[in-house]
């Protein structure tokens, strides 16, 4: 009896100390120690904050398929009195996005039902996506943001920028992307020298610093059998051939030489070819380095080249110039004087590995050259690169991170692939891009926002379709072999280096447009870029005008005013006293030299354009600098009728 | 043939699942009832005025009757349906249109519910007009009275299961009336009946928890007391 | 002899060894089950709720002409947007037993399908068994121009926002 006693008792207490573990344990919970640390901060401070109720918050998104329990900790994220405060407790800084309406996990993943710290940043075991870096953020903007350029998301832009301009696509299937321009290798043996091809396939970088072309670590031996089987290919494309030189181009004496040469440097400073091309690293970065052109190819390729650049370059955008022969023949001797490599060692003595065409094959298939660089009578696919458009979505145990020793995160292989990529497997083929911390990390940036996460239709943003815009006819002819889509846009196609042109006849009057063809003066002294002289014709130039100021044009930016000395002298007054035009503007030689002069401006704008565009400059123009001084109606008017006394 | 029956009915296997043959005297009639798991409720003897039919009209047996068919109804409709927003409703649509027999076991399960309100309602006034609730049996009538309850409770419990308008407004409707109940008891009762403030996927969880296996337990255990009584206290 | 003596001087002892060992036991195990009811009760009663959130955007105030009744279904809450152009937030749901009461404009009330009570513009019982008006919701305006209704808020008939 005494004994079960003893056993009752002793068994009941125990029982009730094991039964009360768990409601204990319930009552330490470490949010609840964070929410009572959080009380206690907002007391010391100056501002009046409301204190947390105890007990679990969270944000539920339904139609994103998330509850996000982040709140629970995190509970200073709206107060303004706690920026800058200890975590967990700071407020969020500013974004774009309501909190209440997307949750936390979107942009900043984790595991949003989780409770606890370590949890909640998700490193652990079975959940699949752990919290990303704050570095990486902007990859979760990619989720939804499909456009090329993402606003307050410019390490994504950036990102997104480096993938299509290094042309990943050649290899890489993936979603969203053109294709670049990359010039063919169709008669590469006929257009440069075996030394210049083998320099260049062991190191782009070291003759055009700013090549996409990236470097496939050729052994010397490897570069050697490339350089053999490319310079075999010595067929362009279509059949083209090379024409001889000139007869202009001989030089006999050496007065006959300078004078060739004087013309070849006028004619290419009137062609502004340093507008898309650098030379020796200064100009424009559009097309390659012209500092040793002389030393890569000859000077009949140049020749033929300048003179028709589409017949050996199908689909380049460079533009043809229309030069006479002797024209031409004086550029040539220029560039063979000024634009050759004098430092440029003797290649050393080589022949040819008796297999070099079966071994080269196999080599540009390897690398898949072919993925950029069009050749005729090689197969058409080499061996490819994994999909990159669910890439963010590659789950840990797909990755093979070799002997790199890397943190083994998603991110981290992807930064680490961007600067060192064969550092993950020995059969590694992926080229070095020589990208910088800062691009490597963009990259990763913007692979990462190609997930395979369901968003909701209503929350995606696509990115604007591409302009089908083709012109036809005798302009579309002309457009082609001027190449103006290398520096211009049109409904929507186009590089923008220059103007966008689609409402230019609404802009400027046709009298400036043909006299600008025909002298392409420079309108922004501070600008590197400028319009190059192609040599129009009169016919070709009106055909060009023609076609603009009947299509480009926008009946909504006419605005007729008729110009009173009242109104003139008015708009004076706000030029000079109220807007300060002067800090940017010259006229007659007085100002600054931001924006164009402004001299001749009713000779050169529509009265229309100016009034529009004073109203609100980035309508017209989204790049531009112009301020939007909200002008009133009729401050804008006076100002017009002010800049069109100015003829 | 005879041979091979007489082999089996004298094989150990045989012999130790049923005991007892046929019964041929009325001790061995008594013993076959007596040590019997589903007959030993019945008593060995009754009196002669309970077999009269007209004296009790099988009320009782038959409630408990219809509960059986609920119950094996039920488990058959339970191994189709999903107690989750929206899927409740779906797959109810589903018994109705696809399931085999489906459409069947949910009408016997309606039938037999409300015939199982009715007739425990008769019963009551059976047991009342025959005067089966006094002393020693006050006890017994009141377990009847909570039992009649528990089936008004499983027919509410049960009513919102299909989610569509019927269920959620009727549902709506009755909580809010426990809403009404004061000093914020009513509130607090609500909350956790409905498991939130508003009827939804908690409040049809909680209340197929109720349905399926809560509610049912409890009935259970108090017929099963309800029944034993009445057998205690001499038969009907 | 001794035996007696012994246990009679237990019964005598108020705190014996047995009674002491009783209550222990009994002590633990009446704590352990108003503690197991206690834990039941909490496991029992949610922490988080899946609901639509009481405080929500109800739409730009451009949304709403002057002089009319808007609906919002999911939230059932009538938006009130006076002639002069002011705003009050109502709540739709029948305070009779809980129904959703539509805006009926040809009869100028709000009407309840279930039961047959009737409400004013304003909220005011005018016909049917509903023993309250509708109350009101506290209805703000955020710096997008939206209307931020918090149905946690009750406000009285004479609390309108302006615009």
């Amino acid at each position: 009896m005494k004994r079960s006693r003893i056993a009752f008792a002793l068994s009941s207490v125990v029982f009730l100390v094991v039964l009360a573990i768990s409601p204990v344990k319930d009552m330490l919970l470490e949010w609840k120690g964070y929410q009572k640390d959080y009380n206690r901060l907002i007391q010391d401070l100056p501002q009046r904050v409301a204190p947390a109720e105890i007990g679990i918050r969270q944000i539920w998104v339904p139609k994103l398929d998330r509850v996000d329990r982040c709140v629970t900790c995190h509970l200073g994220m709206k107060e303004k009195a706690l920026a800058g405060a200890k975590e967990p407790f700071g407020a969020h800084p500013r974004i774009d996005h309501d909190v209440e309406e997307f949750g936390c996990t979107i942009c900043h993943e984790g595991q949003g039902p989780a409770t606890t710290y370590k949890e909640s940043i998700g490193k652990v075991a079975f959940w699949e996506h752990p919290m990303l870096p704050r570095e990486y953020i902007e990859a979760a903007c990619g989720k939804c943001h499909k456009e090329k350029t993402v606003t307050h998301a410019p390490v994504l832009s950036a990102g997104r920028k480096l993938i299509e301009e290094a042309n990943c696509i050649g290899c890489h299937k993936i979603a969203g992307y053109q294709r670049q321009w990359v010039p063919t290798l169709n008669g590469i043996g006929s257009k440069v020298n075996r030394a210049w091809l083998y320099a260049w396939l062991k190191d782009p970088k070291a003759y055009f610093p700013k090549t996409k072309m990236a470097n496939f670590h050729f052994t010397d031996a490897e570069a050697d059998i490339m350089a053999d089987f490319l310079m075999g290919f010595t067929s362009f494309s279509d059949s083209a051939s090379l024409d001889p030189l000139p007869a202009e181009a001989a030089a006999p004496t050496e007065a006959a030489k300078t004078a060739l040469e004087e013309l070849g440097s006028t004619r290419i400073s009137e062609a502004r070819c340093i507008s898309c091309h650098s030379i020796n690293g200064k100009g424009g970065s559009i097309a390659t380095d012209l500092g040793k052109v002389a030393s890569k190819t000859s000077q009949q390729w140049l020749y033929n080249y300048i003179k028709s650049p589409k017949r050996f370059q199908p689909k380049v955008l460079m533009p043809r110039f229309r030069f006479s022969d002797k024209d031409l023949a004086g550029v040539v001797t220029y560039m063979k004087t000024e634009y050759t490599d004098y430092d440029l060692a003797e290649p050393p003595k080589h022949t040819p590995d008796p297999q070099y065409y079966e071994k080269g094959l196999a080599l540009f298939k390897k690398y898949n050259c072919r993925g950029c660089h069009e050749l005729e009578g090689v197969g058409n696919t080499g061996e490819v690169g994994p999909e990159l458009t669910f890439v963010g979505s590659k789950k840990l145990y797909e990755i093979d991170f070799g002997q790199s020793g890397i943190e083994e995160s998603l991110p981290s292989y992807l930064f680490t692939k961007m600067t060192k990529p064969r550092v993950f497997s020995s059969v590694a083929k992926m080229p070095d891009f020589g990208f910088s911390p800062e691009e490597a990390r963009a990259v990763a940036v913007a692979l990462l926002g190609n997930t395979n996460e369901r968003i909701p239709e209503e929350m995606q943003v696509r990115p604007k379709q591409a302009s089908t815009y083709d012109p036809q006819g005798e302009f579309g002819k002309l457009v082609n072999d001027l190449a103006c889509f290398g520096c211009h846009t049109m409904e929507g196609r186009g590089r923008l280096v220059a103007t966008d042109l689609t409402q230019e006849a609404s802009a400027a009057k046709r009298d400036w447009i043909e006299n600008y063809f025909k002298v392409p003066y420079s309108l922004r002294p501070i600008l590197t870029e400028r319009m190059p002289n192609f040599r129009l014709s009169d016919p070709e130039i009106k055909v060009l005008t023609d076609y603009m100021s009947k299509v480009f044009l926008t009946d909504t930016l006419a605005h007729d005013l008729s110009v009173t000395e009242a109104s003139a002298a008015k708009g004076k007054l706000l030029y000079e006293e109220r807007y300060g035009c002067k800090g940017c503007h010259q006229i007659e030689g007085k100002g600054g030299y931001v924006g164009p002069p402004l001299d001749k401006v009713a000779s050169r704008l529509q009265s229309g354009w100016i009034f529009h565009w004073l109203k609100d400059p980035q309508a017209l123009r989204p790049e531009s600098i112009e301020p939007n001084n909200k002008l009133s109606d009729q401050e804008a008017e006076a100002l017009t009728a002010y800049l069109l006394t100015l003829k | 043939m005879k041979n091979a029956l007489d082999r089996i009915v004298r094989s150990q296997v045989w012999r130790s699942i049923f005991r007892h043959g046929l019964p041929d005297s009325n001790r061995s009639r008594a013993e076959t009832v007596f040590y019997n798991f589903f007959l030993h409720l019945h008593p060995t003897k009754v009196r002669k005025r309970s077999i009269k039919f007209t004296y009790t009209w099988g009320l009782g047996g038959m409630s408990f009757g219809l509960f059986i068919v609920l119950v094996v109804t039920g488990a058959l409709l339970m191994l189709y349906y999903r107690p989750s927003v929206p899927q409740a409703y779906w797959d109810m649509k589903d018994l109705q249109f696809v399931v085999s027999s489906g459409t069947f076991l949910r009408n016997m399960h309606r039938w037999a519910a409300h015939a199982m309100v009715a007739l425990v309602f008769l019963h009551m006034l059976r047991v009342f007009y025959t005067g089966s609730y006094k002393p020693p049996k006050e006890f017994n009538w009141v377990i009847g009275v909570v039992l009649f309850v528990v089936t008004i409770l499983l027919s509410y419990t049960g009513y919102l299961l299909p989610w569509d308008q019927l269920s959620f407004w009727g549902i709506s409707v009755g909580t809010n009336m426990i809403h009404a109940m004061p000093f914020g008891v009513g509130d607090k009762i609500a909350f956790l009946l409905l498991g939130g403030n508003i009827v939804g996927e908690n409040a049809l969880v909680r209340f197929y928890v109720l349905h399926c296996f809560v509610i049912p337990v409890v009935a259970i255990v108090l017929m099963a007391i309800h029944f034993w009584r009445v057998r205690k206290d001499g038969g009907v | 002899m001794d035996d007696k003596e012994e246990k009679h001087s237990k019964e005598e002892n108020a705190m014996s060894r047995r009674y002491f060992l009783e209550i222990v036991g009994g002590g633990a195990v009446l704590t352990a089950a108003v503690g197991s009811a206690v834990v039941i009760g909490q496991y029992l009663s949610p922490n988080v709720l899946r609901e639509p959130a009481l405080r929500f955007k109800a739409g730009l105030i451009e949304n709403f002409s002057a002089d009319s009744i808007t609906l919002d279904k999911e939230q059932k809450v009538f938006i009130v947007r006076g002639k002069e152009g002011y705003f009050y937030a109502m709540s739709a749901v029948c305070t009779h037993l809980g129904c959703i009461a539509n805006w009926k404009p040809e009869d100028g009330v709000v009407a309840c399908p279930c039961h047959g009570s009737k409400f004013n513009k304003e909220g005011n019982v005018v016909d049917g068994p509903a023993p309250r008006s509708l109350p009101r919701f506290s209805v703000t305006l955020d710096e997008q121009g939206q209307l931020v209704v918090d149905k946690s808020v009750i406000v009285g008939e004479d609390v309108i926002l302006k615009v």
